[in-house]
């Protein structure tokens, strides 16, 4: 159900687009008015979440800790696993952050009987990673709709992307990869019983927008073949603050920049926001030094704690016949 | 054909259609996370429905029962007896082999021998759900043994101090 | 509950139906042997916690205050803004699933609810009702949750159906830990009065008494007195600790658990011989006679209030440095917790061991010291001997405790000391130990009695592992360093696997101590007999 309601919510953006252009001639608003709307809601939407998660202190230092830990000089410690200083609390998030080092633990191969079991779980990793990495790839491409001349890394990223040199023009295999990946996704979701039971719309939502995105994207590149002239001169446009309407784009560009522009505004109100959030989580960029060094709490204040004279107070005669030391005799 | 081989026979079939049709005595939910995960780390309960229904099979077509069997036998029903069901619903999985069997075979040609072997399996599944009986009792009192031995072990040193049970070691 | 036996057509042809969405019904069944006893207001009154009152957990009336809803939300509201965690833990999760089979309970119970993410979730639907824009507006399609009483039971019985064990945070891409939410869960809870007695009493021991059990000073002297006539009965040499003595060099604190039942005992006489043997100028003391925190499972201003007793001890009694004992959760205080509250701990000095001169350098703030540190510093400086053939019956496996796990992760140093003082060491399957360990399934104040076939599915998966090294290399002692382990992976054992006892690392060491002047060992520190000594 709840997938069946995200689906429909972006057929209706897509055919609100489609409507709205070529029937309602409202290139403006598609081309131009909603794009900085979404950029804004999300620029000032994550830095808005951003500042609120970082207004809540970090009161206690709650590392989970993965490796061992720092101890006697003979013991090998896990450096990046359980980091006792920055460089291995920075080497542990950068291992976070681009290569998903926490999904990558979901190992699971068992002897039982003499016979190997494979865990499947290496495939949700596999899927994760290349599905963020189409992702960024991607939206780096998309760079090259922004900047004149083209940067020397568009370049280089594009021949990349295009080391198959199939077809003309030729494809790239980040949009196949991220189309894929988004599918793997949202399968995973259908097939699997526990992941199916605990998603929600809002967790097929975005798939189904990437996966709406990077159809008409593949569709522009390959199928309609859309001007990329007028294209590049609408986007140039935009980002020169200087937006202007080309004729000769087609309906599905719109389409692809209206998902766009949704994609975006809705981030900041979604669990998309786990891009930034991850730098922040405690258990992961803390050091498990609590021992060593004093981890302050901003808000720590004084308990009532019941005194040492107010327990000598009630057991003084028994400690004394039990010959234990006290305080007042 | 013999009884047995037409079971072996069909032992496949058979033997999924009781797994799935145990695990239909799960919650929905329940039963298909059973179903679904095989690793026996990541799934032991599934593991041990598959051990004890195999084992099962094996005991009432004639085939070599072994100790890892009745081993598994014992593990299944210490599951039930920490479930939240009924002691019927407990045991009531065996009975399930009964009703399959008999679906299974419902195409055959059933001679009197035939008819009379499977009167005889039949029973024997009805001892192995006595059996199952028992074992299911065995584990629900041991639950309520594990209660008071916990106690007992809590409270050991109450327990010495007053000279009840267990003794000083002086004595023992 | 009527019995639900399936017909024969229907067995014929199996049809699977999804269930209705966790969201979209929400009610918590709450199952005979799943739940612990609602805490007596007795023990509420004790500690000054609000909302003391009768109740059991199966009554339909829990007997909230009128302002009920007001008073979570509101907790909730200040709970967000005290801890990013819980902030960013409410937000972040993507549903990946990555932690569904992680969770000892979800294996042992298939209850779906028992997911770490759908744990998490049920608290997150009211966040989302309250405290988020799409929440607010799109309701249920958005996840989003009315606090309503069956709400709050659902909360409330997976909020006592979580060890706070961190195996989920181990696998989560971001790091979120369900024993964060659990542990503000059961904050809000006891705003309302919805602690179990299992927690609460000891809580209220420890406050009046410095211990869960509410053993009184006179009692603890006795019963380490008896242990000592146990160690001379094994051993032939008479031990004399001392307490509350002022100016030791060294205040030794460990779970009360160790000074009261079995087998912690033995694990404790374990401790009294190495002291001894070293000539330790060490003290107890009465008050601080606990390192284990059941405050930890209350709240945080419980937790705080039970462990200031031990500096203010350690300050009181002048001694230079605190050396704790075995014990799963209180490590996980020490370790992450401790010097926050109650530091700095400049009136003590940074840890150095008489024996060898090592200095803890990783000790040095808070000046607490593991006694697995410890003793491996000893054995690998060679100041023990040591004879493991007095072992050589035991076939062991270590399991790692959870919080000592993935809340600090000592994981050479007891594997150092078994290896030392046994022949025989196996370990579990490695998706079962150290970061993977799985729980006891009693953690967390879990350890009551009334719940016993909860306890026996949430340690399904530790005890199916040892079942399995049980199998291979006749695996017969499951070794551990904590208390709550001694006390609960026994019947655990003799449930699932029986055959294999339970036994502090120190036991083990205690055994193997070969003591200067001592007589001729012939039984262990459970009085029975050595191996080759039976005849003796």
């Amino acid at each position: 159900m709840g997938a069946l309601i995200s689906f429909i919510a972006v057929i209706i953006l897509t055919l609100l687009a489609y409507g709205g252009v070529k029937s309602a001639n409202m290139q403006a608003i598609f081309g131009i008015v909603l794009p900085y709307a979404a950029i804004m809601t999300f620029l000032i939407g994550v830095s808005y979440r951003v500042i609120k998660w970082a207004k809540s202190p970090v009161p206690y230092r709650i590392t989970t800790t993965c490796g061992q830990q720092k101890t006697l000089p003979w013991i090998k410690q896990n450096k990046i696993e359980n980091p006792s200083d920055a460089m291995g609390v920075t080497v542990r998030m950068i291992l976070e952050v681009l290569l998903f080092r926490s999904l990558f633990r979901n190992t699971r191969s068992e002897l039982q009987d003499g016979k190997l079991l494979h865990g499947s779980s290496k495939w949700l990793w596999l899927g994760g990673i290349a599905f963020h990495a189409a992702f960024f790839t991607v939206l780096f491409r998309h760079l090259r709709l922004f900047t004149e001349p083209m940067l020397l890394p568009l370049h280089l990223v594009e021949t990349l992307d295009g080391f198959m040199q199939i077809g003309a023009p030729r494809l790239l295999m980040s949009g196949v990869v991220l189309l894929g990946a988004a599918m793997f996704l949202l399968l995973r979701r259908f097939l699997i019983p526990q992941v199916r039971y605990i998603s929600l719309p809002a967790d097929y939502f975005p798939l189904f927008l990437i996966i709406g995105i990077a159809v008409t994207g593949i569709m522009m590149r390959y199928v309609t073949k859309t001007d990329i002239v007028s294209v590049k001169e609408l986007t140039m446009g935009l980002i020169s603050l200087k937006p202007k309407i080309h004729q000769g784009v087609g309906a599905i560009f719109y389409i692809h920049l209206f998902l766009v522009s949704v994609l975006f505004a809705y981030f900041p109100f979604s669990k998309l926001v786990h891009m930034t959030g991850v730098f922040l989580s405690p258990t992961r960029n803390l050091a498990n030094n609590g021992r060593e060094v004093r981890h302050i709490n901003p808000w720590n204040y004084k308990v009532k704690a019941r005194t040492y004279e107010e327990y000598e107070d009630e057991f003084r005669e028994k400690m004394k016949s039990a010959n234990i030391p006290v305080e007042k005799e | 054909m013999a009884l047995n081989n037409l079971l072996k026979e069909k032992e496949a079939v058979i033997l999924k259609r009781w797994f799935d049709a145990i695990l239909e005595t799960y919650a929905p939910e329940t039963a298909n996370q059973l179903r679904q995960v095989h690793d026996p780390f990541a799934n032991p309960a599934s593991q041990s429905i598959r051990q004890c229904i195999e084992g099962i099979f094996r005991k009432i077509t004639g085939q070599i029962f072994t100790e890892k069997d009745s081993l598994s036998l014992e593990n299944m029903l210490k599951l039930r007896a920490i479930q939240d069901i009924t002691p019927s619903q407990a045991v009531s999985f065996v009975f399930f082999l009964k009703m399959i069997i008999r679906d299974e075979l419902k195409n055959e040609a059933y001679s009197a021998a035939l008819y009379n072997k499977l009167l005889s399996l039949e029973s024997e599944i009805d001892e192995t759900a006595l059996l199952c009986f028992d074992l299911y009792v065995k584990h629900r009192q041991k639950i309520y043994e594990l209660k008071s031995e916990e106690i007992k072990r809590a409270a050991f040193m109450l327990l010495r101090k007053s000279n009840q049970q267990p003794c000083s070691m002086e004595e023992r | 509950m009527p019995p639900k036996l399936p017909k024969p057509e229907e067995l014929a042809n199996v049809n699977y139906k999804p269930p209705k969405k966790w969201w979209q019904k929400g009610t918590a069944e709450i199952k005979e042997g799943f739940w612990c006893f609602g805490s007596r207001p007795k023990y509420l009154q004790a500690v000054d916690m609000p909302n003391p009152r009768e109740w059991k957990p199966t009554d339909e009336d829990w007997k909230l205050p009128d302002n009920w809803r007001e008073i979570f939300l509101e907790g909730m509201a200040e709970r967000l803004q005290k801890y990013r965690s819980f902030h960013l833990f409410m937000d972040i999760c993507v549903r990946c699933g990555a932690c569904a089979d992680k969770c000892h309970f979800y294996l042992g119970t298939g209850d779906p609810k028992n997911m770490p993410v759908l744990r998490a979730e049920l608290l997150r639907s009211v966040y989302r009702k309250y405290f988020t824009p799409s929440g607010k507006l799109l309701g249920k399609i958005a996840g989003a949750r009315e606090l309503t009483p069956d709400v709050l039971k659902e909360i409330w019985t997976y909020a006592f159906q979580c060890t706070e064990c961190r195996r989920c945070s181990v696998f989560c891409p971001y790091g979120i830990d369900t024993a964060e939410i659990t542990i503000i869960a059961r904050e809000l809870l006891n705003l309302l009065g919805l602690n179990t007695d299992w927690i609460m009493g000891p809580v209220a021991n420890s406050y009046r008494t410095g211990n869960h059990l509410g053993l009184e000073p006179h009692t603890i002297k006795s019963n380490i007195d008896f242990m000592l006539d146990d160690i001379e009965t094994v051993t032939g040499i008479k031990v004399e600790p001392s307490f509350n003595r002022k100016g030791a060099e060294i205040l030794f604190v460990t779970p009360s658990g160790d000074l009261f039942g079995e087998p912690g005992i033995y694990t404790c006489m374990g401790y009294l011989m190495l002291f001894h043997e070293l000539g330790l100028d060490y003290t107890w003391s009465t008050m601080a006679a606990e390192g284990g925190n059941f405050g930890f499972f209350t709240s945080n201003d419980m937790a705080k209030k039970l462990a200031y007793k031990i500096y203010s001890e350690a300050k009181r009694l002048k001694v230079k440095w605190i050396l704790g004992g075995e014990c799963g959760h209180m490590w996980r205080v020490w370790n992450q917790y401790f010097d926050t509250w109650h530091g700095p701990a400049d009136f003590l000095e940074a840890p150095v061991s008489p024996i060898t001169g090592t200095r803890f350098e990783n000790a040095k703030g808070s000046k607490l010291v593991h006694i697995a540190e410890f003793t491996s510093d000893l054995i690998r400086h060679k100041k023990l001997s040591l004879d493991p053939t007095r072992n050589d019956h035991l076939q062991v496996t270590f399991h790692d405790s959870c919080n000592t796990a993935r809340g600090m992760g000592i994981f050479e140093e007891p594997r150092y000391i078994i290896n030392n003082t046994c022949n025989h060491f196996y370990e579990m399957p490695e998706n079962t130990i150290r970061e993977k360990t799985f729980c006891c399934g009693s953690g967390s104040g879990l350890n009551a009695g009334e719940n016993m076939e909860q306890r026996m599915r949430g340690g399904f998966p530790r005890a199916n592992a040892v079942q399995y090294v049980k199998e291979r290399h006749g695996v017969n002692m499951l070794a551990n360093i904590c208390a709550i382990d001694r006390a609960t992976l026994k019947p655990l054992m003799d449930y699932w696997v029986p055959g294999v006892n339970v036994a502090g690392v120190h036991e083990l060491l205690g055994n193997a101590l070969i003591m200067k002047g001592e007589k001729e060992r012939v039984i262990d520190l459970r009085g029975e007999p050595l191996p080759g000594k039976e005849g003796a």
